[in-house]
């Protein structure tokens, strides 16, 4: 017998010993805020978002997002910034160019210029009012690293995409799941040392949420 | 514990339960509820100490069974589990258990306007860990302190703090026993009150044992104590 | 990595940790923090009880089915081209992540916080298969680099003060001795990204890991897990087999009663949803994506109600903050990966019922570890009932010692306690001899313990039934 077999096999066999209680699974109940309109949705995320530690950046208007994020970029000649593939980061690409001292560099960039990055640029997919999350789709942006490796993170992420709870979010992942879904809610942080917040460990120290 | 070591505790209750219109019947026959050996482990001694309880409960005919400490009525509310597999017992264990009360709660529960006693001090309630969380005793003692004339509350942040008794782990490992009550005294001792009292004798004679042995002024005094003081 | 202390010496260890002064405060504050935090973050939430109550139905309801979840588990993930392996034990578990570190070709490996991996002592089987396994999660490495082991399930180095870590870091990647907290995380983080940087192997473990998709999800602050299952080229997960829920929708649940309940936090920073390798070859992510299922001793565990209630735990931390025991003496003196309330029960079910034999009695059972427990397991009740297998043995197991002092001493109590007149005969010779001779008595064994900072306390003169007596006469 093998070793999933033997595993298997125990397992049963210590459960059919008191069969008594074989409970049902509850269907998933609605949890957290999630009757709230588009308005109060966007409030909320804000909220939520600022009071972990990230930044929240309105650009609705056409022409405001690369505005934003230009400025964000400021004018660091020597900093690489690194792009995902997703249609809107390709667009602002576009609209960036030659608006800032760095040097741009697209999706597939190599370990090398990911690690060097000072900024990384990227989508996301949907956000979570309830927790001021952003949810990035691998498979969408087709990077992981480019939302981890640079110290600074900015993600454009359309209003209209704001969910109101988690529940709702996970509902809403494409079927099949992509091979990796990041759900962010801040920048990087850790209390390991004396319990001192320090923020910035292994992931970016600036997250920017550029709402279009 | 409290016939033996603690009397007043026990004319403290019976004055209370006068006061509130109560006959008070006291079974001499009576020793232990068991639980120091159940929760050793030791489940065979703890039910036949179980069983006499019950048959003297029977035999008495009372309405209620009361006493004076949150981890002996909640051991017996709990006797059930001792008894499974044996219905009859199961059944008047269960019988036993469903007119068990701990004092304050009983008390409380008979509307009791006014209390037999006046104390001039402030003073700050322990919960006692069993009596908090297996009987939800909290507002309880709070309610009838209120009604002592005299008595100021002051309410320590640490008030649901375990303060270190735990039974028979007080003396199978006395240096983090000890280590527990010192927080807790710690906590109290910024309060500057003249007394801590408890539903429990166990958590005020561990908690007086401590004092007296660092010499600090604090009077451990049993919720009855307070509430029945001068009129017993 | 380090070595625990010996668990079958917890009341040494214990007394250990309590001369330690500087760790008793750095406990303290910590465990203060995050019960102050717990509670505040439960304030918002109206709806507390009945998230707990649910997510425990979630998790009683997997468990009954565990053997269907598990296969389910298996093929959804195979389908999406994870390579699913069974470990029966911890030997299994650590053979078979050397093999894919040998077939992976790597001799490095980094890893993000896994209690599991600890379990089985994974870092010891790979470095005697010539792989280094760097942590990379900050108190994990702290821990690592001072050839210790974990003090605390969320902050694993909170026993360490800035100057210690500063000179632990001095000592070994030569950072200035007087270094803040920020300069140290940026050293640290400087430190690891080599590492990451030149791993083969990225091994993790996995808060939950979902039926229904064949994917896990692993919750964390820092990004180290991130890195880890997304830079190397192999990714390896050890999960247990109590770890699979159901649904992806039933992951709402658990995410939200675990963060508030180990450290106060709505969420955490970073959650990764993982299912399968990286689907194009130009993707970031790893070629190959493993995950061993480990039972090592879970599968008895699901026997009996009460034991099995404790396979729920979803590993937040709340009951070691909450516990009034833990709290004086901190994670090491459990000897063991789980320390406090869990660890005191499932120490003894999966590791060693024979070493671990005291630490179901190291407890007041004062019951704050259930009522802070986001799936509401009965400590307490597992406690008693540890307690009563190892004095009075399971159905058709005698105990390990049926005739100690202890059992005698109860036989014997209950026996006195079951007459009156035995009662009163035995209560009437303890007061001649505390009159007589009170300071010999207080040298023997229970009221020599009791002595142990206490005064202890005087039989009343006249019993309280000896009062009712003349009570009840002069009526």
């Amino acid at each position: 017998m093998n070793a999933r077999q033997t595993i298997l096999g125990q397992v049963r066999a210590q459960l059919a010993i008191d069969a008594t209680a074989r409970p049902e699974l509850p269907a998933p109940p609605l949890l957290g805020p999630h009757a709230l309109d588009a308005s109060q949705r966007l409030q909320q995320f804000t909220e939520r978002l600022l009071a972990a530690g990230g930044k929240v950046h309105l650009a609705l208007q056409a022409g405001q997002p690369a505005a934003v994020v230009a400025g964000l970029l400021g004018v660091d000649a020597g900093r690489t910034i690194v792009f995902t593939a997703a249609a809107t980061v390709l667009a602002l690409q576009c609209e960036l160019a030659g608006r800032h001292g760095g040097r741009e560099l697209a999706a597939g960039a190599d370990r090398a210029d990911l690690l060097a990055a000072g900024a990384g640029i990227t989508a996301a997919q949907w956000g979570i009012a309830e927790t001021g999350t952003i949810v990035l789709d691998a498979d969408a942006e087709r990077s992981r690293l480019c939302s981890l490796l640079p110290p600074v993170h900015i993600a454009l992420l359309p209003v209209t995409r704001i969910l109101a709870t988690l529940g709702e979010a996970l509902k809403t992942l494409p079927r099949p799941l992509p091979h990796a879904v990041t759900l962010v809610t801040g920048p990087s942080r850790t209390a390991d040392i004396e319990l001192q917040l320090v923020v910035g460990v292994h992931g970016p120290r600036e997250l920017h949420v550029v709402l279009t | 514990m409290v016939d033996q070591c603690w009397p007043e505790i026990g004319l403290a209750t019976v004055a209370l339960l006068r006061h509130a219109g109560c006959e008070v019947l006291f079974d001499p026959d009576q020793t232990c509820c068991g639980q120091p050996a159940c929760n050793s482990g030791y489940q065979a001694p703890g039910r036949a100490l179980a069983q006499r309880v019950i048959e003297q409960f029977e035999r008495a005919r009372a309405d209620a069974l009361v006493l004076p400490s949150g981890s002996c009525a909640a051991q017996i509310r709990h006797y059930g589990p001792l008894f499974a597999g044996d219905d009859l017992w199961l059944q008047r264990a269960r019988a036993v258990a469903e007119r068990t009360f701990e004092l304050t709660q009983f008390l409380h529960q008979r509307g009791l306007g006014s209390v037999p006693g006046r104390f001039a001090g402030r003073v700050t309630l322990h919960d006692a860990c069993h009596g908090l969380r297996e009987l939800g005793c909290h507002g309880e003692p709070r309610a009838l302190l209120a009604l002592v004339p005299g008595l100021q509350l002051v309410e320590s942040d640490q008030a649901d703090a375990c303060c270190g008794f735990g039974g028979t782990f007080a003396v199978k490992y006395p240096e983090i026993s000890v280590a527990i009550a010192d927080r807790k005294l710690d906590a109290i001792a910024g309060l500057g009150v003249d007394a801590v009292t408890a539903g429990d004798a166990s958590c005020l004679l561990h908690l007086r044992g401590r004092l007296q042995r660092r010499g600090l002024q604090l009077r451990t005094l049993h919720l009855a104590e307070i509430l029945a003081a001068g009129a017993f | 990595m380090g070595q625990h202390l010996p668990m079958e010496q917890f009341d040494r260890n214990a007394r250990a940790a309590l001369q330690d002064q500087q760790q008793r405060q750095a406990l303290l504050q910590a465990t203060l923090l995050f019960g102050e935090r717990r509670r505040a973050a439960l304030q918002q939430v109206p709806e507390w009880e009945a998230w707990r109550s649910h997510a425990r139905a979630v998790k009683d309801h997997t468990l009954a089915h565990l053997d269907r979840y598990l296969e389910q588990f298996a093929s959804a993930a195979e389908a999406r081209g994870t390579q699913v392996h069974w470990a029966r034990d911890g030997d299994e578990a650590c053979s078979i992540i050397a093999a894919i570190a040998r077939g992976a070709g790597a001799t490095l490996a980094v890893k993000s916080k896994s209690m599991t991996t600890e379990e089985v002592h994974l870092n010891d089987a790979l470095a005697a298969a010539g792989v280094e396994a760097v942590e990379t999660d900050l108190g994990e490495w702290i821990v690592q680099l001072a050839d210790e082991v974990p003090f605390h399930i969320v902050v694993p180095a909170i026993h360490k003060n800035r100057a210690q870590i500063a000179e632990l870091f001095a000592q070994t990647i030569g950072t200035d001795r007087a270094a803040d907290a920020q300069a140290l995380t940026a050293a640290a983080r400087r430190e690891l990204r080599a590492r990451f940087a030149g791993a083969g192997l990225g091994i993790s473990g996995a808060n939950f890991a979902i039926a229904e998709t064949g994917s896990l999800l692993i919750l964390e602050n820092e990004g180290n897990a991130r890195l880890t299952t997304s830079l190397p080229r192999v990714h390896v997960a050890l999960v247990g087999i109590e770890k699979v829920i159901p649904r992806l929708a039933d992951l709402d649940v658990f995410l939200k009663v675990l963060p508030r309940s180990g450290t106060g936090q709505a969420i955490t920073s970073y959650q990764s949803l993982l299912t399968g390798p990286k689907s194009l070859a130009g993707d970031d992510g790893p070629e190959h994506l493993h995950v061993v299922l480990l039972d090592n001793g879970r599968s008895r565990m699901l026997a009996a109600a009460v034991t099995r209630q404790a396979l729920a735990c979803i590993r937040c931390g709340a009951c070691l903050n909450a516990c009034p025991v833990y709290q004086q003496v901190g994670g090491h003196a459990y000897g063991a990966v789980y320390p406090g309330p869990i660890g005191a029960v499932i120490t003894p079910q999966l590791l060693s019922p024979r070493k671990a034999h005291q630490l179901p009695f190291a407890s007041s059972l004062c019951g704050a570890c259930r009522e802070v427990c986001p799936v509401k397991i009965d400590i307490p009740a597992l406690l008693l009932h540890l307690r009563q297998q190892a004095r009075e043995g399971k159905a058709g197991q005698p105990p390990a010692r049926r005739r100690s002092a202890e059992a005698l001493l109860f036989r014997g109590f209950a026996f006195v306690a079951g007459g009156r007149r035995r009662f009163a005969c035995a209560m009437g010779i303890a007061r001649w001899l505390q009159r007589l001779c009170g300071p010999l008595l207080h040298r023997l064994p229970p009221l020599r313990s009791w002595r142990q900072g206490r005064e202890v306390p005087r039989l009343a003169r006249h019993s309280f039934r000896a009062r009712w007596r003349r009570q009840e006469h002069r009526q």
